[in-house]
């Protein structure tokens, strides 16, 4: 007896649809014959049969989204298995297939052609992808019922009629005004387990949370859509988490040297500039010259391949009254304090008046959020992708601190780094540390500013 | 390095004709024959729907596309709906992936290619970390859709807009794409970008990144090919 597993599609994927099953229960199967069909996100594939035999029993069925490794089906064999065999043909070798086939469909067995040091590559993500939502099999869409009118769907929507369970009567099973006016009387349909209408076309991210059945809101609740920002956000975070491997670290900073000097030049910045000078130039200041230092934090993986960038494009974390949003301030590693400090009040600027312009929001090479406005003292934030690390620069206070064994007050921050472990490692992420908090405790910035 | 097949026939390709060529392609590099093979070329206006198209995408009914002179073909590939016509570079990749097929990594490689290009013209395109493609902005360039042949040759590919008409987009929301746009390279270097300059820029830049080299390059296609059992 052979188990049929959903297979792995690289190392980022990690489920996939049934789109189609090519054979029925009870039929013979040949090794490599072309079994069923899978969709990962843009890639769609046949899948060859691991075994010769009969298919006795189909588990999943079409249109159910499993993660890999999933037990798809079960082939009573004849003894031919794709155990450790290649398929009989063999085309010119790539590079990545070195690895024998047939082991382990989870990407455990190695072989990849991107030498990943850390060893929390492998393991597929396991329950989220399996909850009720995920198994719930896909509304059937044949080719010909795609082609809607604008009116039937403006109904469809209008009346709360999930055109996945109506039977079209018009040419072709075409479904027309009248069967969606009928299924509108009829009532909902029960079934489904999702709410109609609620998360059609959100992404994945707020899929794969379970839905309760769609009876209506209890009393001190509201039902609110789903902002196209928010569901950006949740995608884009969602994701972030599901490819890296994510680990952190934190050091504190003592910033009284910036804060004096801060103290000392407000006004006149003020006067001049016409806008406050915080400390996020400094830091983003500080950072720029350790991401130099440490290219390696300032990278991404592509691929298989690590692009490192000895440039820096700085992403500034913003947020606004519809959610957050990372505009980068471009050629970082170019600016002094002041070119900072004013290309940074420009994007947060024109962040929160939402006038950036589209390619002022990409390629970014590192990001720094600062929650520390908000009071928060220590943060662990997610990795904006396809970055390696982003840093965490919190609430500046006053604090208790020991210099030469007396306790001394001073202006203190903790700066905390989430970083990608696959590309980073601890010592590198705490010497990068290090060196943001040696610029900003010895730097003298007051030149920088011109004042 | 290994050496590739070019094929880079003149005018426009019918889209049945190009599908089946490239599952003959596939198949035969499947039975281990043959090169991996980058085809480039253009289609006469067409629009294809791939398996994750949705209603809400389609704009224009399927008798008004006709009426305007685009088929309409529901095909094999991953991905949503889009259009390719004359002024837009396709390019179908015909290469084995190998027994443990990295399939976003071709995807991204594919991005790779294009990026590339465009640089050489000055352009600068960028990836997005929710879809997959080229963008310029918030504007789609260059559409990507994938298939893999058992699990191991990949099918379909890219399209670049060069000097493509983009009001044809105007029929369907391109890869699902709401209420973001479309583009070209004509339009982002405010010059005619025509896909006879840009064809030979992809096809070293695909050498480059997919480490092919294409020793032959074929002009000729041959005409008639029968219509593979895939395509519907």
């Amino acid at each position: 007896m052979t188990s049929v597993k959903m297979p792995q599609l690289g190392e980022t994927v990690v489920e996939g649809t049934i789109l189609k099953w090519l054979k029925a229960e009870g039929d013979p199967v040949e090794l490599d014959e072309p079994l069923f069909e899978i969709s990962t996100d843009k890639v769609d594939t046949e899948v060859p049969s691991v075994a010769s035999g009969t298919l006795t029993k189909i588990i999943v069925p079409e249109g159910t989204t499993v993660s890999v490794g999933t037990e798809l089906a079960v082939i009573e064999g004849d003894g031919a298995e794709a155990g450790t065999a290649e398929p009989s043909s063999q085309p010119a070798a790539a590079p990545a297939e070195a690895a024998p086939a047939g082991t382990a469909p989870d990407g455990s067995s190695g072989g990849s052609s991107a030498p990943a040091p850390a060893p929390t590559t492998v393991a597929p993500t396991p329950a989220p992808m399996t909850t009720a939502a995920q198994a719930a099999p896909l509304p059937d869409r044949g080719p010909r019922s795609q082609i809607l009118s604008p009116l039937v769907r403006r109904l469809a929507s209008e009346h709360g009629v999930d055109l996945s369970t109506v039977q079209g009567t018009g040419t072709g099973g075409r479904i027309t005004k009248n069967d969606v006016l009928a299924a509108a009387a009829a009532g909902p349909a029960p079934a489904a387990g999702t709410a109609p209408g609620a998360v059609a076309g959100a992404p994945a991210a707020f899929q794969g949370a379970p839905v309760p059945a769609p009876a209506g809101v209890a009393g001190g609740e509201e039902v609110v859509p789903v902002p196209r920002v928010r569901a950006l956000i949740a995608e884009h975070m969602k994701r972030s988490l599901e490819i890296s491997a994510r680990a952190w670290n934190a050091v504190e900073v003592n910033m009284e040297n910036v804060a004096r000097l801060r103290e000392r030049k407000k006004e006149a910045f003020k006067a001049r500039e016409g806008f406050g000078l915080t400390y996020m130039p400094f830091v983003t200041r500080a950072v720029t010259e350790a991401l130099l230092a440490y290219p390696m934090v300032n990278s991404e993986l592509r691929g298989d391949q690590i692009v490192v960038k000895h440039y820096v494009n700085m992403g500034i974390a913003v947020s606004y009254d519809e959610g957050l949003i990372v505009p980068v301030l471009k050629g970082a590693d170019t600016m002094n304090l002041l070119g900072m400090a004013r290309g940074i009040n420009d994007l947060a600027t024109r962040a929160r008046a939402k006038a950036l312009k589209p390619d002022e929001i990409h390629g970014g090479t590192f990001t720094i959020t600062n929650p520390g406005p908000f009071g928060s003292l220590i943060s662990v934030p997610i990795i904006n992708q396809p970055e390696s690390a982003i840093l965490g620069f919190d609430t500046v206070e006053k604090r208790p601190v020991v210099i030469d064994d007396a306790i001394a007050i001073r202006h203190m921050v903790y700066l905390s780094l989430s970083w990608d472990h696959r590309l980073i490692d601890g010592a590198l992420a705490s010497q990068f540390l290090s060196r943001v908090k040696q610029n900003l405790e010895t730097w003298d910035f007051a030149e920088d500013l011109a004042l | 390095m290994r050496s590739g097949l070019l094929i880079r026939p003149a005018g426009t390709i019918p889209y049945a004709d190009a599908n089946a060529r490239m599952h003959e392609l596939a198949e035969a590099r499947l039975r281990g024959e043959g090169q991996d093979t980058l085809i480039l070329l253009e289609h006469p206006p067409v629009y294809t729907a791939g398996r994750t198209s949705k209603d809400e995408d389609v704009v224009w009914t399927e008798e008004r596309m006709r009426a305007a002179g685009a088929e309409l073909h529901f095909i094999d590939r991953g991905g949503s709906l889009t259009f390719h016509g004359p002024g837009q570079l396709v390019g179908y990749p015909i290469v084995d992936l190998g027994s443990r097929p990295e399939a976003l990594a071709h995807v991204r490689k594919l991005e790779e290619v294009v990026i590339r290009s465009a640089e050489e013209i000055g352009v600068s395109l960028h990836r997005s970390d929710v879809q997959t493609g080229v963008w310029s902005g918030d504007r789609k360039v260059c559409a990507i859709g994938v298939r893999l042949m058992r699990m191991r040759v990949s099918l379909h590919g890219f399209a670049l807009n060069c000097t493509t008409d983009l009001t044809w987009f105007d029929a369907i929301v391109p890869c699902g794409l709401g209420h973001t746009g479309v583009t070209s390279l004509s339009e982002l270097a405010g010059r005619d970008v025509t896909v006879d300059e840009m064809a030979p820029i992809v096809a070293r830049r695909f050498g480059e990144v997919f480490d092919l080299r294409f020793e032959r390059e074929e002009r000729a296609w041959p005409s008639g090919t029968p219509a593979p059992a895939a395509a519907s």
